[in-house]
């Protein structure tokens, strides 16, 4: 029966690398390593890889405003879910401008055509939207959103839903400012609902592919269907 | 948000962070919490340590996380939230960078961590940041009192200096440190079970 030389502790070997023993301590843990063999110098290694990762990222507390910030986000997206998944209230949005047209009805942002960004801006009388439209490097779009109430009832916090009826629907939570985002979003006919759980703003997007940016419209419905009917 | 936070979620078996997202996509608020206690913490002191202000680390904790909660609702599963969260956390400070710059907005001159003492451990590629997301979640997975041992000792930024004694353990009796090698011992065994999953 063979007999295993004790191994140091993985706490005594992590006091060696960082140079918390004293001298007698150490003469311990040193003569440990020396007998332990091949263990105990992979238990060295561990050590070592282990407090350079522990040191990479040194933990600080975020301001506990945040989880509950977080928490408050996350309990109104549940009921904004729930709301659209039955929406009372709903409004379809009018277009207002639209930088790829270069037509200018209300003069609300500014129009630059060489920053292959459409940029859109919508009215209702309960709220605002604007969107910015840019293709990404796969020919795919980005879509960046913010939404401006004007009335209480259409305060956020919002929740923005973009999919075509029948398709399969993607959510973005809006921030605190209203800002929400959508990556990878496919050239084509898409509707992009966004709700607080009291109302529901609705506009079309025909999300063009010609061009070096994508041509947008909105072609006004006067009728929607619920989350998830297909 | 303290490390004693991140135990509150842990009462028996520990929940894996998928378990988590599932159960916070079904409504569950205290499983949100938890996820949210659990990564909270290293979301922001990433952002921290990329050279965020205080206020633009936490813009980016709830940049990521509500992301997350996107992108759990999505066509594509998440399948490691850790992961994606500290991915969409290096995307959010790239965007609050832009920002800053086009704001005209100066770079901190010290960052935090470099302030703090701590050790600038290069992690420029990707396989070195899923290190420190499989450290992490291997952490998360301890019981509670290991884990805020562990964090205590080496992972706060307040931890004791390279070169100083550890505080004395908690139990008088615990001269040879016993505790905290019980909890590297387990962690060293987590992650040797994470890296092969």
């Amino acid at each position: 029966m063979t007999h295993s030389p004790p191994e140091p502790r993985l706490a005594r070997l992590a006091d060696l690398v960082e140079y918390r023993l004293s001298p007698t301590e150490e003469a311990v843990v040193r003569r440990l390593l020396q007998d332990g063999g091949p263990r105990a110098d992979h238990a060295l290694r561990w050590t070592r890889d282990f407090l350079a990762l522990a040191a990479a990222v040194p933990l600080h507390d975020p301001p506990p405003a945040v989880a509950e910030r977080l928490t408050r986000s996350f309990l109104a997206c549940q009921e904004a879910t729930a709301e659209l998944e039955e929406t009372s209230i709903e409004v379809t949005l009018a277009l207002l401008f639209d930088s790829s047209k270069d037509r200018e009805l209300v003069g609300t942002r500014s129009t630059d055509v060489l920053d292959d960004v459409v940029h859109l801006a919508y009215s209702s009388d309960h709220a605002d939207l604007v969107l910015d439209i840019s293709r990404t490097p796969t020919g795919d779009l980005r879509i960046e959103g913010q939404i401006l109430p004007l009335e209480a009832g259409a305060e956020g916090p919002f929740e923005s839903l973009l999919g075509l009826d029948g398709a399969e629907a993607r959510t973005a939570v809006c921030d605190s400012h209203g800002r929400f985002s959508f990556d990878d979003v496919r050239p084509g006919p898409q509707q992009l609902r966004t709700g607080n759980g009291h109302i529901s703003l609705v506009a079309d997007l025909d999300l063009g592919v010609l061009g070096p940016v994508p041509t947008t419209s909105l072609t006004p419905r006067s009728t929607h269907a619920p989350r998830g009917a297909s | 948000m303290t490390a004693s936070a991140t135990r509150t979620d842990e009462v028996g078996p520990v929940l894996t962070d998928l378990e988590l997202l599932t159960a916070s996509r079904a409504g569950d608020v205290d499983a949100w919490d938890s996820l949210v206690a659990r990564y909270a913490r290293l979301v922001y002191s990433i952002g921290l340590r990329e050279g965020l202000d205080e206020d633009e680390a936490a813009e980016v904790v709830e940049g990521a996380f509500l992301a997350l909660l996107d992108a759990s609702d999505g066509p594509e599963p998440v399948e490691r939230p850790a992961s994606w969260l500290v991915t969409m956390a290096r995307q959010e400070i790239g965007r609050v960078e832009r920002s800053r710059g086009e704001r005209g907005a100066r770079r901190p001159t010290t960052r935090p961590s470099e302030a703090a003492g701590a050790h600038r451990v290069t992690l420029t590629m990707g396989c070195e940041w899923d290190r420190v997301v499989t450290l992490h979640q291997a952490l998360a997975q301890l019981p509670p009192d290991l884990h805020h041992l562990i964090d205590r000792a080496y992972l706060d930024h307040a931890r004791p200096p390279v070169g100083a004694a550890m505080p004395a353990p908690t139990n008088p009796d615990d001269v040879h440190d016993t505790e905290r090698s019980r909890a590297l011992d387990r962690l060293r065994l987590k992650l040797t079970e994470e890296n092969q999953s």
